[in-house]
C-alpha cells in the first residue's frame, strides 16, 4: 500500500488503512495530484456529515488554500521544529493535528507525518539553512579551524569540525568508525571535511602557495583558513603539528579554555587548593545526595538568614571542570556556619541522619574554613577568565593577555596565598602557556592597545615570532 | 618592523588613538588601523579569531538534543543532518559578536590589580619549575633545561635571569631607571606595562624552548628556524 504521489516515498508496509489515510491527509504530493483528496477523506460523523463542529465554534469556514501556500506553511513548520532540535515525529500526533486544524480554520494540521518531515522537509531544510550558512561564511575575511571528538550516545566516536569566524560553523562531520585516531588519519579526515560545500570560494589549504614561495602575510590577508585551534591529547598535538608542517594552516595553538582548565587542575595540586577541595567535595557531595540533610540544612539556612537574604545553596560542577570548583568551595565556604549549625541540629532530633565521618570531618574542621578563604578569590577569579576565554568574541590577544597578566597580578595580589604558593601558580601559568600557546599569540597580544603597554617588548615579540 | 615601532610610539604617547574598552581589537584596527599599512590586513583577519575551542562543546550539546537516551535509533546521516541545522541556524540567528563585545569585568579587575600594585613582599622573581604534574593528561608539557645559544632564550627562567633578560632586551640596565623622572600616573603606566612585559616575556621563552624541545622537525611559517 504505498502513495501514488510520483515523488513520495511513503509505504505502509503494515498495510494498516488508518495510517494511509492519515498519510493522504498530509501529503502535498498527493493534495497537488488528487486536489478533492482533502474533502473526500475528511473526517465524519456518525450520520456522514463532516466533522467541523470545533471549528464552527471558533472560526466561519475559511477558504481552502492553494497547494503551493501549503506546502510552503509546511515547510516553514518543519524547519522551525527541525532547528529547535524536535523528533520528526513531534507533530504527528492526532491532538495535535486537530489543535491545528482547530486555530486554523481547518486549513492547516501540521508539517506532517514524521516520514515526510524526515524524508522531504529535512532535506529542504537542512538545503537552507546551509544556503544561509554558506553566504555567511563567504561574506567573512578570515577564519579558524578546530577539530573536535565525542561519543554520541551510542557509543560510536565522531569528530565535528567547526569553522571560528569567529562566530562558530559546523562545516564538516567525520565518523573514524574502525580506523585508529592517529594524526595522518585525523588529517585526512579535516581536509576532507574543510571541503564541503559549505566552504565554496574559500582557500582550504596554503600548502600550494607556500610551495611557490608566495609570502605567508600577503596569504594571511586573502579569504582563507588559518589557525588550528584544538584541544591537548597526544593525537591532537600531532594533527597540529602535520597540519602546520604540511603547510595547510599557518600555526596551531592549544585552546585557551583547556589550558586554562589545566592550570586549575594545576593548582588543585597546591596543598592549600588540595585541602580545600578535599573538604568542600566530601560536604557537597553529600548534602546534595541526602534528601533529608539537604532539607535540613536548608530550614538552618532559613532560620539564620532570620527573614533577611541569606547565603546560597550549596553548588555543584561537573567533576571534569576544575576551574568550575572555585565556585563549588566558596559556596561551601558561605554556608560553613550553617552546615556547623546543621550539624547541632541534627544530634538533638530523634532520629538523626547518619552523616559520614569523613564530612563530619570537615564540617567541625578548624583548617578548612582558612583554606577555603585564603584560596577561593584565585580560584573564582580564574573561573570567570575561564568563561571570558570560552566567549565566541574573546580576540585571540586575550590568550596571552589574561595568562601573562594573571601571572603579573599574582606578584601583589591574592596576598592570602603565601609567597611560594603563589610562585608554584605562577610557574603552573607560565608552563601551560608555554606549552600550549604560539609566538603569534604572544605576537597579537603585542598588536592590541592593551599589550601595547608594553611597547619595548614589541621588538623582542617579534624576534619571538620569526615573522 | 618599522609600523611595528611607530605603532608603540604611538601607543606611548597615550593620546593619540582612541580607546580599546569599547570596541573587539579587530574592530579598533578596522576603524583605526589604517595609518599601518601593512600591519592592518594581518591584524584584522588574525584577531578576529577566538582563543578557544569551546564552539565544538557547544555542538556537543546540539548534538546531545538531537540524539537522546530516547531518540538513539537515527542513522547517522540523519542526526548529521539535524545537528548541523540545530547548531547552524542558532549561530545565524545571533547579532554582531564582535560588534556587542566588551572588554569583561575580570579583565578590568585584573588591570586594574597590575595598575594599582605598589606593595612589597610578592615573589619578585620567577618561580622555580615545578615537579612532574602527574601526568594525567597526554599534552605536551613544558621543561626546562637544554641549550640555547641566542640572548633571549636563556635556559633558566629564573628571576635573577629574568631580569637580565629584561635589561638586555630594552638595552637598559634597569627598566625602572627610564621611569624615574615621569609624572606618577605616566611610572604608573609604565610599571604595569614593565610588569606585563617581564611576564610575557617569560612565558615566550617558555614557549621557544618548549617548541625548539618537542617539535624539532617543525617547518610550518612561523616555526622557528
Amino acid at each position: 500500500m504505498s502513495c501514488k504521489a510520483p515523488s513520495c516515498s511513503y509505504k505502509s508496509v503494515t498495510e494498516n488503512a488508518t495510517h494511509a489515510r492519515r498519510h493522504l491527509l498530509s501529503c502535498v504530493l498527493a493534495a497537488e495530484l488528487y486536489p478533492k483528496l482533502q474533502e473526500r477523506l475528511a473526517p465524519t460523523a456518525r450520520d456522514g456529515s463532516v466533522d467541523v463542529i470545533e471549528n464552527d465554534i471558533t472560526l466561519p469556514p475559511l477558504p481552502p488554500l492553494p497547494a503551493k501556500t501549503l506546502a510552503s506553511w509546511r515547510l516553514q513548520f518543519a524547519r522551525v521544529q527541525l532547528e529547535s532540535g524536535l523528533p520528526s515525529s513531534t507533530f504527528d500526533t492526532e491532538a495535535w493535528r486537530s489543535t491545528l486544524r482547530l486555530i486554523s480554520g481547518s486549513r492547516f494540521d501540521g508539517p506532517g507525518s514524521r516520514r515526510v518531515v524526515g524524508r522531504t522537509h529535512q532535506p529542504a531544510v537542512q538545503s537552507l539553512s546551509d544556503k544561509g550558512a554558506s553566504a555567511f561564511l563567504r561574506s567573512c575575511d578570515s577564519f579558524s579551524v578546530s577539530l573536535d571528538g565525542m561519543k554520541d550516545e551510542n557509543g560510536a566516536g565522531v569528530y565535528y569540525i567547526i569553522a571560528y569566524t569567529p562566530r562558530p560553523f559546523q562545516v564538516g562531520t567525520s565518523r573514524l568508525g574502525t580506523d585508529p585516531g592517529a594524526a595522518d588519519i585525523l588529517l585526512g579526515h579535516l581536509a576532507a571535511g574543510l571541503q564541503g560545500p559549505l566552504l565554496a570560494g574559500v582557500a582550504t589549504s596554503s600548502a600550494v602557495e607556500l610551495e611557490r614561495g608566495e609570502c605567508p602575510l600577503s596569504l594571511i590577508s586573502s579569504c582563507r583558513f588559518l589557525t588550528l585551534c584544538s584541544d591537548s591529547p597526544s593525537a591532537m598535538v600531532a594533527l597540529r603539528t602535520c597540519a602546520v608542517n604540511r603547510g595547510m594552516l599557518f600555526f596551531a595553538f592549544d585552546c585557551a579554555a583547556h589550558a586554562a582548565e589545566l592550570v586549575a587542575s594545576d593548582a588543585f595540586r597546591v596543598p592549600v587548593c588540595a585541602a580545600a577541595l578535599r573538604g568542600s567535595l566530601a560536604i557537597t557531595v553529600f548534602f546534595k545526595r541526602s534528601t533529608r540533610s539537604k532539607a535540613l540544612l536548608r530550614a538552618v539556612r532559613a532560620m539564620l538568614a532570620g527573614g533577611r537574604r541569606g547565603v546560597g545553596s550549596l553548588r555543584s560542577y561537573s567533576r571534569t571542570q576544575l576551574a568550575g570548583e572555585g565556585a563549588t568551595i566558596a559556596a561551601v565556604g558561605a554556608n560553613l556556619p550553617a552546615l556547623r549549625n546543621t550539624m547541632l541540629e541534627n544530634d538533638h532530633t530523634a532520629a538523626p541522619i547518619d552523616i559520614p565521618d569523613e564530612v563530619s570531618a570537615a564540617i567541625q574542621s578548624t583548617t578548612l574554613s582558612p583554606a577555603i578563604l585564603r584560596c577561593s578569590p584565585f580560584l573564582c577569579f580564574l573561573a570567570r577568565l575561564v568563561t571570558h576565554l570560552e566567549a565566541d568574541a574573546a580576540p585571540l590577544s586575550s590568550y596571552a593577555g589574561i595568562f601573562a597578566c594573571l601571572r603579573a597580578a599574582l606578584a601583589n595580589n591574592f596576598t592570602a596565598l603565601t609567597v611560594s604558593e603563589r610562585q608554584t601558580l605562577q610557574g603552573v601559568l607560565g608552563r601551560r602557556f608555554a606549552a600550549f600557546a604560539h609566538p603569534m599569540v604572544v605576537l597579537l597580544f603585542s598588536w592590541t592597545r592593551f599589550g601595547a603597554q608594553c611597547a619595548h617588548g614589541c621588538q623582542f615579540f617579534c624576534g619571538a615570532a620569526s615573522l | 618592523m618599522a609600523q611595528l615601532a611607530s605603532f608603540a610610539a604611538l601607543e606611548a604617547s597615550h593620546v593619540v588613538l582612541p580607546p580599546e574598552q569599547g570596541v573587539h581589537p579587530d574592530l579598533w584596527w578596522r576603524l583605526w588601523g589604517a595609518t599601518f599599512r601593512l600591519l592592518q590586513p594581518v591584524t584584522v583577519h588574525l584577531l578576529a579569531m577566538p582563543p578557544s575551542a569551546a564552539g565544538g562543546k557547544r555542538m556537543f550539546k546540539a548534538l546531545k538534543s538531537v540524539l537522546t537516551t530516547r531518540r538513539n535509533r537515527l542513522a547517522n546521516c540523519r542526526v548529521d543532518s539535524q545537528t548541523r541545522v540545530v547548531f547552524n541556524s542558532a549561530q545565524l540567528r545571533r547579532g554582531d559578536v564582535m560588534g556587542a563585545y566588551r572588554r569583561p569585568i575580570a579583565e578590568h579587575e585584573l588591570v586594574a590589580m597590575l595598575a594599582g600594585e605598589t606593595g612589597t613582599g610578592a615573589p619578585q622573581q620567577a618561580p622555580p619549575p615545578v615537579a612532574d604534574d602527574g601526568g594525567d593528561h597526554e599534552e605536551t608539557s613544558g621543561g626546562s633545561g637544554g641549550s640555547d645559544s641566542d640572548a633571549e632564550s636563556t635556559d633558566d627562567v629564573d628571576g635573577v635571569d629574568d631580569d637580565i633578560a629584561v635589561g638586555r632586551t630594552f638595552d637598559s640596565d634597569g627598566v625602572d631607571v627610564d621611569i624615574s623622572g615621569e609624572a606618577p600616573h605616566r611610572r604608573r603606566c609604565d610599571s604595569l606595562s614593565v610588569c606585563i612585559t617581564r611576564h610575557v616575556l617569560i612565558c615566550t621563552k617558555l614557549l621557544r624552548h618548549n617548541e625548539r624541545t618537542h617539535t624539532p622537525g617543525s617547518t610550518g611559517p612561523f616555526s622557528h628556524p
